[in-house]
């Protein structure tokens, strides 16, 4: 039987879950997966999924290749529907906020361009975000859901100097 | 097949690495335990390959850090220093095979960390623990080969 391979993130997963399914499984199928991965969200509440960096919401009952997802897809679950994002850098702080599936590389994007601090070409490339209190910097793969959990949908991050190892 | 082996290929078909596969970041080549052959992908340069190839060595992974080097494919043998990447200023100070041709200065490294105790509080992201999986280190890798800092191989 053909089998569809999805890149699966979550709220309460803080790893990457590979999972197959079959060809003609629907969203519901995929979520049902993400439980057996981590995924931190009871039957029956509202769950939301989305593609990585896409805003719209997957119809659960959709087979998955009518919702989009197609195989070596990534895609992410979560209860919130938005994540609101705070950068801090030199005293200062920017807001947005994005659907769970953002990957951490585009929020970082946005923080080192003209909507956010605006960083010359040479400061972006040895810039990167750092969780808030931590020396935790997530990977660039990484979806900001994964990273929250109800009933906080929100992410602090401050812009830091990338690390570099002198002697 | 030791353990450590067996964790090994269960971390390398688990969603980190099959996801910077996907990506095309790294690439596993081939497994000779305790060896690794693992490519890194590089930022296109003047001169410079698609990919850079390394030969980690993964003994009683993941409890130790591995130890990798860079690795010529064609002729299953350590890399012409000639041809390790390089850069202006930290890419430089990772590929050094002046300080030694058989590892990588970085944290992540098994012969690296050693006589570097104060690396643990400078660049903890970068310190191994057996919690981590190979990425970590393939991660710091691909970073460095698409910096900007990255010039390509060191005969250009």
């Amino acid at each position: 039987m053909a089998e569809t391979r999805l890149f699966v993130q979550g709220e309460g997963m803080r790893d990457i879950a590979l999972v197959s399914l079959p060809e003609e499984a629907t969203v519901r199928d995929l979520v049902d997966a993400a439980r057996a991965q981590g995924l931190r969200a009871d039957d029956g509440e509202d769950l939301i999924v989305t593609i990585e960096n896409r805003d719209e919401e997957l119809d659960l009952d959709a087979p998955l290749r009518m919702a989009g997802v197609a195989d070596r897809g990534r895609v992410h679950v979560h209860r919130c529907k938005r994540v609101a994002v705070t950068v801090s850098f030199n005293g200062e702080q920017k807001f947005n906020d994005f659907p769970p599936s953002t990957t951490v590389k585009r929020v970082t994007k946005w923080a080192l361009g003209k909507d956010g601090f605006d960083l010359s070409d040479t400061d972006a490339a040895d810039h990167l975000l750092q969780l808030l209190g931590s020396a935790e910097r997530p990977d660039e793969d990484t979806h900001i859901g994964s990273l929250v959990e109800i009933p906080e949908c929100s992410l602090r991050f401050d812009l830091v100097p990338k690390s570099r190892v002198e002697g | 097949m030791g353990p450590d082996e067996r964790v090994f290929r269960t971390h390398i078909e688990r969603g980190s690495f099959q996801s910077g596969e996907a990506r095309r970041r790294w690439r596993l080549v081939s497994v000779d335990w305790p060896h690794a052959v693992i490519c890194v992908s590089a930022a296109p340069r003047d001169g410079g390959p698609e990919e850079y190839a390394f030969r980690f060595d993964l003994s009683d992974y993941p409890q130790s850090s591995p130890t990798a080097q860079p690795w010529d494919l064609e002729l299953n043998s350590p890399l012409d220093t000639e041809r390790w990447p390089t850069g202006a200023s930290h890419v430089q100070r990772a590929f050094n095979p002046a300080w030694n041709a058989r590892a990588i200065y970085l944290p992540c490294d098994r012969r690296a960390i050693a006589g570097h105790d104060a690396w643990r509080m400078q660049h903890p992201q970068m310190i191994w623990s057996s919690d981590n999986d190979i990425t970590l280190y393939l991660r710091i890798l691909h970073e460095l080969l698409n910096s900007s800092d990255y010039t390509g191989p060191r005969s250009s």
